[in-house]
């Protein structure tokens, strides 16, 4: 009996050592914390130049095109039909969905690549797609084929309210930005996709889904202002551009916007940037975009979804909502489609090379 | 049969300890990811620091420390996430270079290099009000009584004028009660020197609010003794508050106060 307790005795404390002795000095903690897709995929696109929030708007007036035509690819992404009925001499046929195929294999065959749409706004959507996807030399065509030459211009022309609808409230008043929340939740998969194959992956799936310009209905990306009308209770609505096309604070009678619509400021000292306002965009709610022609909250549209923001552009901007607005003030009368800046140029019936 | 008993337990003790040993070897060569920031209320973000290790031997040099490939965000208050982006000697930072730090405020450091994740997360203090300054004649320091803000600690040196001497270090630092509102701090005892009468009227007290995270590592490396850069510290196991495998350093909310002369 007394050797069992003798040998306990011994065996314990030795075990004790065994066990408590050999512990490694902890440095840190080990850590179970992750990083967000969603954060690194915002960490990538700003990486990668935030072109959004640091260039211009890539358009180009129809003279600029046509002086430029030897060098650069213009790409009509019309449908066939109207494409037959009149396009840009030199200009091919593509549609929507082999854009980026198309892209991907011959843009290092030319200078720049002009995209051209019936209004301009598809093509910016688009533009601004394919820069974000690496693209940097791709632009669109102001206006679209409808400031090329009359014969293309009733897309516009048709769609210019003339008298605003008396429903709508229109006001200077300031209406504040949200508070800041999170971003919209991004899953990679697998989640060793290198984000490069994962934008450009998602970029593309864009482009195939499109941007229906046409104003027949509203569609995922686009939306009708007639639309808004009807829900704009459930949409955080924000214009974007300048204080003065919002509300000119000097006189107040010039410009105003929709009650309830909130600034953001585009370009300058852009507003989507990490460091100022983009995390005031609901996550989690609808969001509807205008701008004096359409064609600027489309290329801001096409951003914010790559982010996953639920985002709907509303088709041609103010135009579409109080063309007259426009016409009040210097700094925002190259907004509003003027019949008589249509260049006329010459255009090529048929199916083209 | 009875020695045998008793030897087996020995020879186990004796394995396991020349176990460690290969551990504190291994421990010598190995290279951690070092991580520096300090934020301060009402500053610009002066950014992240992302280096590495260099083994043992071969001379400082931040180019070939720096880390260039660092994918870097921080998120404040859980929502907002900026991302930080290279912009030398391996210091990251936002893209515009415009993010003001705010006081109260919660910034969260999320980063991965190759495998490897890295954490850390500190709430930045209010910039210290002091109530009221002392010259305690008897051991020769200065004290402050402070307001005080949760999840605060409070540190506290001498200067002397302008700033022509002044203290390197904390003495300690005072880690008020949860319940209180205000707290003492003091400095080192003043050098011989600045305790001469012509002295009065130079002698200054500054204050600095810490993160309360600050204490653990104040704590180790005031045990370790410091030579003067945490970094490169004599050795001992250094409390830091940046997480990863085989990350080191400190992301930290530091507020600086203004000098405050006292008689």
């Amino acid at each position: 009996m007394k050797r069992i307790k003798f040998l306990k005795f011994l065996i314990i404390p030795v075990a004790l050592l065994l066990f408590t002795g050999c512990e490694k000095d902890k440095i840190t903690d080990p850590l179970s914390v992750k990083t967000e897709d969603c954060a690194k995929l915002l960490w990538y696109l700003e990486d990668e130049g935030d072109i959004i929030n640091t260039i211009p708007l890539p358009s180009l007036e129809a003279w600029e095109v046509k002086d430029y035509l030897g060098s650069s690819l213009v790409i009509d992404l019309r449908t066939n039909s109207r494409f037959i009925e009149g396009h840009i001499s030199g200009a091919i046929n593509i549609q929507h969905d082999s854009l980026f195929k198309y892209i991907k294999t011959n843009y290092s065959l030319f200078n720049d690549v002009v995209l051209v749409s019936a209004s301009g706004q598809s093509a910016a959507y688009y533009a601004s797609l394919l820069r974000l996807a690496g693209f940097p030399n791709v632009y669109y065509l102001n206006f679209g084929m409808a400031f090329w030459n009359s014969m293309f211009s009733s897309v516009w022309t048709d769609r210019l309210a003339l008298e605003p609808d008396t429903t709508i409230l229109f006001t200077h008043t300031d209406y504040p930005k949200r508070s800041y929340s999170s971003l919209p939740q991004i899953n990679i998969i697998p989640s060793d996709l290198p984000m490069k194959d994962f934008v450009e992956t998602r970029i593309e799936g864009m482009i195939k889904e499109g941007f229906d310009e046409e104003y027949y209905s509203s569609s995922n990306s686009t939306m009708r202002f007639s639309d808004w009308i009807s829900r704009k209770e459930q949409l955080y609505t924000i214009c974007i551009g300048s204080q003065m096309f919002y509300s000119s604070s000097s006189d107040t009678t010039i410009t105003y916007h929709p009650e309830g619509a909130v600034l953001y400021h585009i370009p300058g000292p852009a507003d989507f940037r990490s460091t100022s306002y983009l995390q005031t965009l609901p996550s989690e709610s609808p969001i509807a975009i205008y701008s004096g022609t359409g064609q600027e909250s489309a290329f801001y549209t096409a951003y914010l979804r790559l982010l996953g923001y639920d985002v709907k552009s509303i088709l041609f901007g103010m135009n579409n909502i109080d063309y007259y607005m426009l016409l009040r003030a210097d700094e925002i009368i190259p907004y509003a489609f003027q019949p008589s800046y249509i260049f006329d140029y010459p255009y090529t019936s048929g199916t083209g090379k | 049969m009875k020695k045998h008993l008793i030897i087996i337990p020995f020879i186990f003790f004796i394995m396991s300890c020349e176990r460690s040993q290969i551990v504190e070897s291994d421990v010598t060569n190995q290279s951690y990811i070092v991580v520096n920031s300090e934020l301060n209320p009402y500053k610009l973000f002066a950014g992240v620091t992302f280096t590495k290790t260099l083994p043992v031997g071969i001379p400082y040099d931040i180019k070939a420390a720096e880390l260039k490939d660092v994918t870097a965000y921080i998120k404040i208050n859980g929502v907002r996430v900026i991302p930080l982006h290279y912009t030398n000697d391996g210091v990251y930072k936002p893209l515009y270079n415009d993010l003001v730090i705010e006081r109260g405020n919660t910034y969260e450091l999320f980063a991965e290099w190759g495998e490897t994740v890295i954490y850390s997360a500190t709430k930045v203090p209010f910039p210290p009000e002091i109530n009221n300054v002392s010259y305690d004649a008897g051991g020769n320091y200065l004290q402050a009584n402070i307001k005080t803000h949760p999840d605060e600690v409070y540190g506290a040196i001498w200067v002397i004028g302008s700033g022509s001497a002044k203290d390197e270090t904390f003495p300690n630092l005072s880690i008020p009660e949860a319940s209180s509102y205000n707290t003492n701090v003091i400095t080192s005892p003043l050098p011989e020197q600045y305790r001469a009468s012509e002295y009065n009227g130079k002698r200054n007290i500054q204050v600095y609010a810490f993160d309360k995270q600050y204490t653990a590592y104040f704590n180790s490396a005031k045990v370790n003794v410091p030579v003067g850069n945490a970094f490169t510290q004599n050795g001992g196991t250094i409390n830091w508050n940046v997480f990863g495998n085989n990350v080191i350093g400190m992301f930290i909310g530091v507020a600086k106060g203004n000098q405050k002369n006292v008689n």
